[in-house]
């Protein structure tokens, strides 16, 4: 079945522009905070400062799909302006590199069976929404998620 | 072509910003490590991937905190057989000294995000980045 990002998000504003979905999404929302004063070369390679459109889908994304049950993801500013949230944690590697709301490059990797998924997603978010899905559906085996607060699962 | 005088083993070097902090602490390992970002580059689609040669810059008696370069910043290695051979396309590594390091180097051919990832998971962080501040 096919989820429209713009279709899941349509349905939160509904009562706000962005909805708080719990502790994840709230991490996502500071980083995003942060990396808004970001400059150009911040990575001291000639990096791009993130883009605006990479910002506000990032807080979009977290806010359309997010749930109380997603770990504390990481979250990164990439060198060409995209901004990356990213885990590995509960036997996945996942990262989600967001260029802007509707660019949005999946990476799964199941350490347990070796599947991958590697999906750029325009149009259909599903597998997005899926892998993030997979990640708050799993036990916490260990305790590998961003550091600086203490996440109870 | 790829320069043959890079040995497999030599190591790759790519610095690491402490702010924002780009290290994932790595479910395997327990290890801290450098994201895959931090391996993406500005305008190739990760084509080109620029790299400090650290044979070269300790046989120049430099240390890896000058390849560091920035206050604060920490520093990855990955080997250069590494990215030749276990990525999804053969990557070619060439020397391209520039005026702030003559040690420089790119990683030159495509990269998948899966790739990136597997530079990052087999990384080693040489130095920490500085906490964030």
């Amino acid at each position: 079945m096919t989820a429209l990002l713009s279709d899941i998000f349509q349905v939160r504003q509904d009562t706000t522009l962005f909805r708080d979905n719990g502790e994840a999404y709230n991490h996502v929302c500071k980083k995003v905070q942060e990396f808004s004063s970001l400059e150009d070369n911040w990575d001291s390679y000639d990096g791009l400062a993130p883009t605006k459109a990479a910002l506000l889908g990032a807080q979009q994304l977290a806010s359309a799909v997010f749930n109380d049950d997603v770990p504390r993801p990481y979250v990164f500013p990439v060198p060409n302006g995209s901004v990356q949230i990213q885990w590995s944690c509960r036997n996945l590697e996942v990262e989600i590199e967001v260029v802007s709301f509707d660019k949005i490059h999946l990476y799964l990797e199941d350490l347990t069976t070796g599947f991958t998924i590697e999906e750029e997603c325009t149009i259909d978010f599903s597998a997005i929404s899926n892998a993030v899905a997979d990640l708050a559906s799993r036990p916490d085996n260990n305790s590998t998620s961003s550091p600086n607060l203490t996440v109870i699962y | 072509m790829d320069d043959e005088s890079i040995a497999d083993v030599d190591g790759l070097l790519r610095r690491v910003p402490n702010w924002p902090n780009m290290t994932i602490r790595c479910q395997q390992t327990g290890q801290l490590r450098a994201t895959s970002a931090c391996f993406k580059d500005r305008a190739t689609e990760n084509r080109e991937v620029s790299v400090t040669l650290e044979k070269e810059l300790l046989q120049a008696n430099k240390t890896h905190q000058d390849a560091a370069k920035v206050e604060g910043f920490g520093l990855a290695k990955v080997e250069a057989g590494f990215v030749r051979n276990n990525l999804s396309q053969r990557q070619i590594i060439n020397r391209d000294p520039i005026e702030d390091d003559p040690h420089h180097a790119l990683i030159i051919g495509d990269k998948t995000n899966k790739d990136l990832s597997k530079i990052s998971r087999n990384s080693v962080l040489l130095i920490e980045p500085d906490e964030e501040t």
